[in-house]
């Protein structure tokens, strides 16, 4: 029994890291169709973010209050990645819409560069992000432990969850996101400014994948490659879920994350991932609009 | 109210609008009809920004807005109901109609006249606009064009595929908002029998170009270039 809860606690725990890493790209290209290469490479830059904020907290601040800079790492995270997407979405990405192929090329070349730009800057051996002292350990329940760690990305995967769905149904600039995506010529016709609705959407998605990155950085050594890891697993939930569709990114990420980890418990991990891209590419071949389908966006 | 100077409008190589002049007078119900591909609908779209004007020009309300984007010229107080209605069908009625407060900057709220218009509105406010049928949908269109008060209200092709009784609404409702709010209307229009009798004054268009302009009393004329 306690096995069984252990694995369904892992299943859980990878659930809600897939999401994480899925979110941002739920809107960069479930909502606006931009095959987004590039979107590992927010999550790395909210993973050394986390790390160069640790790295200047323990330079200036007392040593009791050094466990906040993952506090403070998470907005910061937020900000950068979100200002780095503005940025990208107005020299390349604005141009490409529609142009699912060539945002695929051009986002797969800028994904070369940042890595490589990581790699310059932080060196090509691994960096460590230590775990906050309030994340440290985990609490018993028998022989089972939960740990902080994963507990806490389980909490903030439910937090952004939330922000995102206020966002899009409960704000108005939400009202404003939906609209563009549903009809983008038909929103200019109500007075909204597609063009700033397209930025701010983009970068509201780097943004959030730069939050999973600072909780990502909590699992294991930074680097370059960070991102990469986690962007096939991001696309699988996408398409998985039904593009442009919030719920099916939770079930899809629910699916492939406990079917990795029953995989992987009665199987070997690389048994494990083949049997997860089986079930996936059975899934499609059945269903290739998804779980969910929402008519989308034509960007034209 | 509106004034279109010598305007030009291609697609690809072929030219749609040629030397195209028109005036749409201020309070009034001006109709422009045609048969199809004449460019009546591009001329709505011209004005409104959503294609290309490379030479010509624009006079909305005494202001030049031929090179502004459509969302800044909806701002200046269009209001525009596009062929096939265009409702935002994964939202609510409710969501659709305060689309239309954005020219206001999302404030305000929505006249209670034109749930007066379109009772219906205001039963179906939290159904999906997508389950609406097609007249309910055309009405909704309507409303949410008038939502933030525009000084002009532009339809295009407002009785398309929607059923006779919903077509008279459609017409009682668009001369009310001509005189109880003063809205300028423009409409462009295939059914005749509709166009002469809710406008004023009637153009008709023929390659890219008015060949006509005058009253609906001259209803046999108007009837005789449309046939030939």
């Amino acid at each position: 029994m306690d096995q069984f809860i252990n694995t369904l606690f892992n299943g859980l725990s990878l659930t809600s890291i897939i999401l994480f890493t899925s979110l941002g790209l739920s809107i960069t290209f479930g909502l606006m169709r931009v095959i987004n290469m590039a979107h590992g490479e927010f999550i790395m830059i909210g993973a050394y973010t986390t790390y160069v904020v640790q790295t200047i907290f323990t330079h200036i601040v007392p040593e009791q209050f050094q466990s906040w800079y993952y506090i403070v790492a998470i907005p910061i995270a937020f900000i950068i990645s979100f200002a780095i997407g503005s940025i990208l979405e107005i020299t390349v990405i604005s141009r490409l819409y529609g142009r699912e192929i060539d945002s695929l090329l051009a986002t797969f070349g800028i994904s070369l560069i940042l890595q490589q730009l990581a790699r310059t800057i932080f060196g090509t051996q691994g960096v460590n992000v230590t775990a906050p002292d309030f994340l440290f350990g985990g609490f018993k329940i028998g022989t089972i432990t939960f740990s902080y760690n994963r507990l806490f990305i389980i909490f903030s995967v439910i937090m952004c969850l939330g922000l995102i769905w206020y966002i899009m149904y409960r704000s108005a600039f939400g009202k404003q996101i939906r609209a563009v995506m549903q009809n983008r010529n038909m929103a200019q016709c109500m007075g909204i400014n597609s063009r700033r609705v397209d930025n701010i959407t983009f970068s509201i998605g780097s943004g959030i994948a730069g939050i999973a990155g600072c909780s990502i950085s909590l699992l294991g050594s930074v680097d370059s490659t960070l991102g990469q890891n986690y962007i096939v697993y991001a696309f699988m939930v996408v398409v998985l879920g039904g593009v442009g569709n919030l719920k099916g990114s939770i079930i899809g990420a629910a699916i492939i994350g406990f079917a990795s980890i029953f995989a992987e418990n009665y199987t070997s991990a690389t048994l494990a991932k083949a049997i997860v891209l089986f079930i996936v590419i059975l899934f499609l071949q059945k269903r290739p609009q998804g779980l969910f389908v929402v008519k989308s966006r034509n960007l034209d | 109210m509106i004034t279109i100077n010598n305007l030009y409008t291609y697609y690809a190589e072929s030219m749609i609008l040629e030397k195209l002049s028109l005036n749409i007078p201020k309070g009034k119900i001006t109709a422009l009809v045609g048969r199809n591909g004449v460019g009546k609908s591009t001329t709505l779209k011209s004005i409104l920004g959503l294609t290309k004007t490379p030479s010509g020009n624009i006079i909305f309300n005494g202001e030049d807005i031929t090179n502004l984007p459509t969302y800044s010229r909806v701002k200046k107080g269009i209001g525009y109901v596009p062929q096939g209605r265009e409702i935002f069908g994964q939202m609510t009625v409710l969501e659709n109609l305060e689309l239309g407060l954005q020219p206001l900057g999302g404030r305000g709220s929505i006249p209670d006249y034109l749930y007066e218009l379109f009772p219906i509105l205001h039963d179906f406010s939290k159904r999906k606009a997508g389950d609406l049928s097609g007249g309910q949908q055309q009405q909704l269109a309507i409303a949410r064009a008038l939502v933030a008060d525009p000084k002009i209200l532009i339809l295009d092709e407002p009785t398309e595929g929607i059923q006779p009784s919903i077509i008279e609404d459609i017409g009682s409702a668009i001369k009310k908002v001509n005189s109880w709010k003063n809205i300028t209307v423009l409409l462009v229009e295939q059914y005749l029998d509709f166009v002469l009798e809710n406008s004023d004054i009637i153009y008709v268009m023929e390659r890219g170009e008015i060949i006509f302009s005058g009253s609906p009393d001259e209803t046999e004329y108007i009837q005789f270039l449309m046939t030939h």
